[in-house]
């Protein structure tokens, strides 16, 4: 996986720069896009365990605790690895949920790709 | 606007029908008085719910049911999501945030449907099954009765 996106569904893209990876999702979050994210980056920290990674919400319109749980399991395995993990782009409509849940007091926050990639 | 209705639907227990259970939710609500916030608020408490229903109700598994009921009454929206699944040993704890069976889970379940929900009431016992009724009414309606009294 070099450079070009690589496809796992409707709703989820990864691309590679280096040692960092975005994901970029859409749509509804919920348990069905949690086992599949958490497939998705399990099997990329696998081969590459000090991967840092970059979740793009920008077109995300809902996600609710199973995904945030999904997050939160691959920002441990992440850091214990010692990579890192951080949201970008989070849209309005999810933000308030993201809020309460704490998340943002775990991982780091970007507004784009381009300030998490700056910022690795 | 629409200010009564009713759905009852059982929904096989499969993650992809959380997914369905929040697309009837937002849509009766959206016919009453709800704003879009509110439809949101709607949306998360029933996809926590159901989704209790379908991991922790019924360990995953398929080939089981949850009853989703919606009935809108005069602006107020009750939803009741049950299954004829496991139970919940101790209630109190399970309801704490952040306690959960799962280290992949936050256990922020019920601490969504409470917080996006004007009432939230489980009953649920070992063996027994989950039974969880929550409530809520759009603020428009909320600030007329409120200017009527």
């Amino acid at each position: 996986m070099d450079d070009d996106p690589v496809w796992e569904g409707e709703f989820m893209e990864l691309q590679q720069y280096g040692n960092n990876v975005v994901v970029r999702l859409a749509g509804e979050l919920d348990l069905v896009a949690a086992a599949a994210f958490k497939e998705a980056v399990d099997d990329l920290l696998d081969r590459r365990p000090g991967t840092c990674l970059y979740v793009n919400l920008e077109r995300v319109t809902f996600l609710d605790s199973a995904f945030l749980g999904a997050l939160l399991g691959r920002y441990r395995r992440i850091s214990q690895a010692g990579g890192r993990m951080g949201i970008v782009g989070a849209p309005g409509a999810v933000r308030p949920t993201l809020e309460l849940s704490g998340i943002f007091r775990t991982m780091a926050e970007y507004r784009t790709e381009q300030d998490a990639l700056a910022a690795g | 606007m629409v200010t009564q209705n009713r759905v009852t639907v059982d929904l096989a227990s499969i993650p992809e029908n959380v997914g369905v259970a929040r697309l009837l939710a937002a849509m009766i609500a959206a016919q009453a008085d709800f704003t879009m916030a509110e439809v949101d608020e709607v949306k998360l408490a029933v996809s926590e719910a159901v989704t209790n229903a379908v991991v922790h109700g019924y360990g995953g598994q398929p080939g089981h049911l949850v009853r989703l009921e919606i009935r809108l009454e005069e602006g107020q929206l009750e939803v009741v999501v049950a299954d004829t699944g496991r139970g919940i040993a101790d209630l109190q704890l399970a309801m704490q945030p952040a306690v959960s069976s799962d280290p992949e889970r936050m256990g922020l379940g019920f601490c969504f449907m409470e917080s996006h929900m004007d009432s939230l009431q489980v009953d649920s016992a070992p063996g027994r099954g989950t039974r969880v009724f929550m409530t809520k009414r759009a603020s428009a309606l909320h600030m007329a009765g409120a200017s009527a009294n």
